[in-house]
């Protein structure tokens, strides 16, 4: 996400092709908050977040919060993706801003994993 | 023989890379950018991993971005050699491995003006065995093998294999008559960043060029041309330390290896006559802009060194007395401190590359018979050795040294000549528990 922001480059960006950028990347948060909830459309059972929050309730709130916020921030980008990556759009401009909301979002979501796997014993590299 | 206790050889830091050590031994190890970077840092690191891991393709593309690829190279992206960010693999004699990341260096006898190597009159500095559609590939790497038997001396055997590369298919002609071939593998890029800020004096002062302490270790320093300021300043980088930065082993591995030109190297290497090379479209002026050759470079100088693994192993311990009491660490100096840097996780950091960056007479069975700049025919740069357990979790398979000739980590000591024949010589009759305390300390690095 951040290369197709930063360059400004269609063809870095998810599905370049079919312009469906923001749906696929919407899915893809999905589906980390599938295995982290163990809630699916037609299923629910226990997940990751379970887990967790025997082990540390707190950070396992801190990471659910975390899902939460990047889900509503990749919502919030405007389709097309590719028109926040053309030359002349201010990185002010609200579509652009979103897409660097939707990244910290992420990378805060990605800290709050780590954070979650320590209490159960897993340091993970990321 | 030591077992522990208070005899125990004192405990090894498995921080390799200082602050910027990953605790991996995954396939990933080599791939983790430094820990201790800035988010803004982290995402500059993305950027440079993306234009170092993608495809080039040909020019005009839709692919405006990256395209560009040739008229001639070796390869299509950096990370076609350097596979997960880790070694190449070079034709091996058993035919099992489809070799990428080896490439033939080519000069004749003198220096230009800057004290580099003089190219082939038609086929420049490098071979490049790949080209676009209607442009001819300059020719095609051919290799033979030569099996050399020797002894431990408890009596067990061991066979090494010397790999000699010539070139057929020339398309512009033969070869200068006097033409001097040096295969170079391409090796994993972890902790170039931390090597280039170890102050030069540091490097300068272990130097011992006339053996003035007479301990058979002469270590030379690698004097090179800095194609950024226009100066001769030491070599860190390549086999032969004979590039300067991180930012002239990418620029200078872009254009040569996947033909793409940028400011430091703005015309393609295509020959006097190879006229299709010289007439194919480019892809800009120069084909990497200055902001994504400084992406990639600070990507490289920022990949994290993976944590040395079973550092409380008693024979682990134990083998790094035996590399100390073997004289491998008079070249592959353990410890080295970082100075300033204006990636602040790099700065003021205590590392252990296990090198010296300084050239080693490697002798006669070793030697490519190509000077580079300062370095002989016949002397190498010591490789640093972190990472060096992991490179066939990253790559599957681990062939070492400039050309891979070594398909193991005992074949690798046993080629060591010249100022390293010492070492190998402790190593070849060593009691076999030795060998294996030196071995699994070189696994855990």
């Amino acid at each position: 996400m951040y290369v197709a922001y930063s360059e400004r480059s269609q063809e870095d960006e998810h599905s370049c092709f079919s312009d469906n950028t923001t749906a696929d990347l919407i899915g893809n948060a999905s589906g980390i908050g599938n295995v982290l909830t163990g809630a699916y459309p037609s299923a629910e059972g226990p997940g990751l977040l379970s887990l967790f929050e025997a082990a540390d309730a707190d950070s396992a709130v801190a990471l659910q919060d975390s899902l939460d916020a990047s889900l509503a921030a990749l919502e919030a980008i405007p389709a097309p993706f590719d028109q926040h990556l053309a030359d002349g759009v201010s990185d002010d401009e609200p579509g652009r801003a979103s897409i660097l909301t939707a990244i910290d979002a992420l990378e805060a979501q990605a800290a709050a994993l780590v954070v979650a796997a320590e209490t159960i014993g897993v340091t993970l590299e990321i | 023989m030591r077992v522990g206790g208070s005899d125990a050889p004192p405990p090894l830091n498995p921080d390799l890379g200082g602050d910027t050590t990953r605790s991996s031994d995954s396939q990933a190890s080599f791939s983790f950018p430094a820990p201790n970077l800035t988010t803004a840092e982290r995402r500059r690191f993305e950027v440079g991993d993306s234009f170092f891991t993608k495809n080039w393709v040909t020019a005009p593309a839709s692919t405006d971005a990256r395209d560009g690829l040739g008229p001639v190279f070796n390869a299509q992206a950096c990370s076609s050699c350097h596979v997960e960010d880790g070694r190449g693999i070079p034709p091996d004699p058993s035919g099992s491995t489809v070799p990428l990341g080896l490439l033939l260096r080519l000069s004749v006898p003198g220096e230009s003006t800057t004290g580099a190597p003089v190219p082939d009159p038609i086929y420049g500095g490098q071979l490049q065995d790949r080209s676009n559609l209607g442009v001819p590939a300059e020719g095609t790497m051919h290799v033979e093998f030569e099996t050399i038997e020797g002894e431990y001396a408890d009596g067990s055997r061991y066979t090494l294999v010397q790999p000699t590369y010539t070139v057929t298919d020339l398309q512009f002609g033969p070869l200068a008559a006097d033409i001097m071939i040096s295969p170079r593998l391409a090796p994993q890029v972890i902790g170039m960043g931390l090597l280039e800020v170890i102050p030069e004096e540091t490097i300068l002062d272990a130097a011992d060029p006339d053996d003035e302490d007479d301990d058979g270790i002469s270590g030379r320093p690698n004097m090179v041309w800095d194609e950024g300021i226009g100066a001769t300043v030491l070599g860190r980088f390549g086999w032969k330390a004979n590039v300067a930065t991180v930012e002239q082993q990418a620029a200078g591995a872009f254009v040569g290896d996947i033909g793409i030109t940028s400011s430091l190297h703005p015309a393609q290497e295509c020959g006097p006559t190879q006229d299709a090379c010289t007439a194919a479209i480019d892809g800009g002026e120069p084909e990497l802009t200055d902001e994504r050759l400084a992406d990639v470079t600070f990507y490289g100088r920022t990949l994290s060194v993976p944590a040395m693994r079973d550092v409380d192993d008693a024979g682990v311990r134990e083998g790094s007395e035996t590399f100390e009491s073997f004289g491998c660490a008079s070249c592959h100096t353990a410890t080295q401190a970082t100075g300033g840097s204006d990636i602040e996780s790099l700065a003021n950091q205590t590392i252990f590359p296990y090198t010296d960056l300084l050239l080693h007479d490697m002798g006669p069975e070793l030697a490519d018979n190509r000077p580079d700049f300062e370095a002989s025919g016949s002397e190498w740069r010591t490789p640093p050795l972190w990472g060096i357990g992991l490179i066939d979790e990253v790559n599957g398979v681990r062939f070492l040294l400039h050309d891979g000739r070594a398909a193991t980590l005992e074949e690798a000591i046993l080629w060591h000549g010249g100022e390293g024949t010492e070492s190998a010589e402790a190593f070849r009759t060593a009691a076999v528990e030795d060998r294996r305390r030196l071995l699994a300390f070189l696994e855990a690095l």
